[in-house]
């Protein structure tokens, strides 16, 4: 999943609005910063075993929340800062196929084979979250054109990733 | 605009040629590719967010 991920990182800023969006957008991205960073590293990560394995989203949502907490005290905020980080290995079950744990199956819809469904299904995702994002402005204070623009982008950019995936099927990764 | 140019960068970032690049630069190019990706997936929201937060002040 690609801009599904800030979906969740909107739907949360609606449920703990004293959090600050850079905060959940890391926190959403989280698995693939580490993998990333593990690439640039050349350490070996098989299938993504050390970024996106369930034993390793929960101890990066474990660090989420403990950094966060002794940060801000908010300790409600910590916890949804840690969901958001969790969510990051749901929904990539959803279009990914990742691991579970060492030795354990892979999971996931592979829709990343199916860039239509992908966008669908991501585009979905996106446009609750936009609409989740649209109520953590006042009544009648909702900039709409700025909201409308986040949606725009936000399709836009899956819209490329996707059409993308069209023209190259098998992209080179680490 | 800023939309434009930020899927401009995404795709030329996912199409790059990478045929003649070696091993050793595929671990460069995969996690250039990634990073970019992130930063972009990171900073269009956020600076939507920012604008969005200083119209709704107003």
């Amino acid at each position: 999943m690609y801009i599904g991920h800030v979906a969740a990182a909107l739907a949360a800023k609606r449920m703990r609005p004293s959090i600050g969006l850079f905060a959940l957008l890391v926190a959403t991205y989280t698995p693939d910063w580490v993998d990333s960073g593990l690439c640039l590293a050349r350490v070996s990560n098989p299938s993504g075993m050390l970024s996106h394995s369930i034993p390793a989203v929960a101890l990066f949502a474990l660090i989420g929340f403990t950094v966060y907490a002794l940060r801000t005290r908010d300790w409600t905020a910590a916890l949804v800062v840690a969901g958001v980080i969790l969510s990051h290995m749901l929904l990539d079950w959803i279009t990914g196929d990742k691991p579970t744990w060492p030795g354990g199956p892979m999971i996931g819809l592979k829709l990343y084979g199916h860039p239509i469904a992908d966008f669908i299904v991501e585009g979905v995702l996106i446009v609750i979250g936009v609409a989740l994002y649209r109520r953590t402005f006042r009544p009648g204070r909702t900039p709409w054109t700025e909201v409308s623009l986040m949606l725009g982008a936000l399709l836009a950019l899956q819209l490329g990733i996707d059409i993308a995936h069209i023209m190259m099927e098998s992209l080179p990764k680490c | 605009m800023l939309t434009a140019s930020v899927l401009f960068i995404v795709i030329l970032a996912v199409q790059s040629d990478t045929g003649s690049a070696g091993p050793s630069t595929s671990h460069y190019y995969y996690a250039a590719r990634l990073i970019g990706a992130l930063l972009v997936a990171t900073f269009v929201p956020l600076l939507i967010d920012r604008r969005a937060r200083r119209v709704a002040r107003l």
